[in-house]
């Protein structure tokens, strides 16, 4: 296993997690450890297994083998709304948002599973965090912009108080400087709230400016796991690639 | 005149009811449901079984033929369109699979009636009131007066409740759904279940105005998709406007020309349609998408 846990006990650990879709195996023999408050980046190549890893944290991809440990428990099979039950959200790559139903509308849907007298709260706290979000109340998600819609993903996940978000790709057709923004907000929701962010990402350098550790997955592997500080190097970089 | 345009709107009314709950079905879980017209002949055939053999009132055995065919609605969802979901079969393939649900269920109907049509209604015919130059029976204002209270509620249902939120954010993506913790698949039983007591309610009622055979949901079928495709399927705006535009034009033509026309007359509007607005006049902005 790779460790970069330096003795605290993870959120959420995975131990020779073997993973895949139907019987197509994806994961092989993948161990990683999360923990609270903090942004771990998962790099790779296509095809190496990222978006599977927080399909298979999340329950919609199939275990085959191995553990996954969240709070100390083993989570004997994982499914969606088990996951969403312990505080586990995920925001799949591309559509994050319902994009025919208004914002104050896919606020409001996923509000309707916490308590009653929670919701409005929520909403606003949600708002507050996202202030763009309330100057377009009313108006369709479709019609946001791609940085405006993953802020209201993120907007969808913080209604929900995750312990741990699972972002997959979030900076995808977004423009340089939202990729940036979007991460920083994935840094903030960690640090401010002490949210447990894991982030798969293409754009290596920019993910890892803001996380605090990293995996490298290659052909469903693990093949490098550190701090991310350490991964910044190029050459450590390259040789985890390569 | 002004009877053909009363018979074109009672039809339309009945048209509209059916592509109401087909639209929702395809809205929602994107397959076209050629087994909806099965709904519409089971209630149909239950009701006359209830009020003519069993004895009930009409009110009693039209309630019971809507719960028969929403229970169909649900056997058919569970039994056949779920698992092939989880197997991700083509929308062609569900597609396939409720034209042959329809073809089972109408020759079940058969073995069990005959092929000679029943009469559902137990009163004597009436004439009907005269209005504005046409006359028309209670039947038939009962007709429009449920399309319309149906539409209404449907809209309301869809727009202004957490459920109706739910089964619109359903239809915009199932994956999604999953995501958000919607239990898509109890959400579709729901929506094949609402959908198929409003396709019985349309048998029913059409079957209290004429007489009941074992096709009449195929032709059902034929008519309500038309008026769905016209009028832009999942739309409860479209629904309603696509049925009367196919009950008149349908009735409006054979006043001229010999009733072999009928649906051929139905058929060119549709193409007709089709070359102005593709996607229907009042095509929904949910559900059309993966």
């Amino acid at each position: 296993m790779t460790d970069v846990s330096d003795g605290r006990i993870p959120l959420l650990r995975t131990e020779a997690l073997w993973s895949g879709y139907g019987t197509r195996g994806v994961l092989a023999d993948v161990s990683i450890a999360i923990h609270k408050g903090e942004v771990v980046a998962v790099v790779g190549h296509n095809g190496a297994g990222k978006s599977t890893l927080l399909k298979s944290l999340f329950g919609l991809a199939t275990i085959h083998s191995g553990r996954i440990v969240l709070d100390g428990m083993l989570v004997a099979k994982p499914t969606p709304l088990n996951s969403l039950k312990a505080g586990i959200v995920y925001l799949p790559q591309r559509k994050q948002v319902f994009p025919e139903l208004s914002i104050k509308e896919n606020l409001a849907l996923v509000a309707q599973r916490l308590p009653k007298h929670d919701r409005s709260d929520r909403m606003n706290h949600v708002a507050t965090i996202f202030p763009v979000l309330r100057q377009r109340w009313n108006q369709e998600a479709g019609s946001l912009s791609g940085g405006e819609r993953q802020m209201l993903g993120l907007g969808l996940a913080m209604i929900m108080s995750p312990r741990l978000l699972l972002l997959d790709e979030p900076s995808l057709g977004l423009a340089p400087d939202l990729v940036v923004r979007v991460l920083e907000k994935a840094r903030d929701l960690a640090q401010g709230y002490g949210v447990a962010v894991v982030v798969v990402e293409h754009k290596v350098k920019k993910v890892l400016a803001i996380a605090d550790c990293a995996y490298v997955l290659r052909n469903g592997r693990v093949t490098f796991g550190s701090r991310a500080s350490d991964l910044m190097d190029e050459a450590t970089l390259l040789t985890a690639y390569l | 005149m002004m009877q053909v345009i009363a018979n074109g709107i009672v039809a339309g009314a009945g048209y509209a009811l059916f592509a109401l709950g087909f639209g929702l079905v395809h809205s929602t879980g994107r397959f076209f449901h050629m087994a909806h017209g099965g709904s519409y002949v089971v209630g149909a055939y239950l009701t006359y079984v209830l009020v003519s053999k069993v004895g009930l009132s009409s009110l009693v055995g039209g309630c019971g033929g809507v719960l028969g065919g929403a229970v169909l609605g649900a056997m058919m969802e569970i039994a056949v369109f779920r698992p092939l979901r989880r197997r991700n079969a083509s929308r062609e393939g569900m597609f396939l699979a409720a034209l042959g649900l329809m073809v089972c269920i109408q020759n079940g109907v058969s073995l069990v009636f005959g092929d000679q049509p029943v009469v559902l209604r137990t009163a004597s015919v009436e004439p009907g009131m005269l209005f504005l130059g046409a006359r028309i029976t209670n039947v038939q204002v009962c007709i429009v007066a449920t399309c319309i209270a149906a539409a209404a509620s449907a809209w309301i249902g869809l727009q202004k409740t957490n459920l109706g939120m739910r089964i619109r954010a359903v239809a915009s993506s199932h994956e999604l759904a999953t995501v958000y913790g919607l239990r898509p698949e109890a959400i579709l039983l729901l929506v094949m279940v609402c959908a198929s007591a409003l396709g019985s309610l349309a048998g029913i009622l059409s079957g209290f105005d004429t007489d009941l055979t074992p096709s009449m949901g195929f032709y059902a079928q034929l008519m309500g998709v038309a008026a769905s495709i016209v009028g832009g399927i999942g739309s409860v705006r479209g629904s309603l406007l696509g049925g009367f535009m196919v009950g008149l034009v349908q009735h409006l033509g054979v006043w001229k020309l010999p009733t072999q026309w009928q649906e051929a007359i139905v058929f060119a509007l549709v193409a007709v349609c089709l070359c102005i607005r593709a996607r229907g006049f009042l095509r929904t902005n949910w559900g059309t998408k993966d």
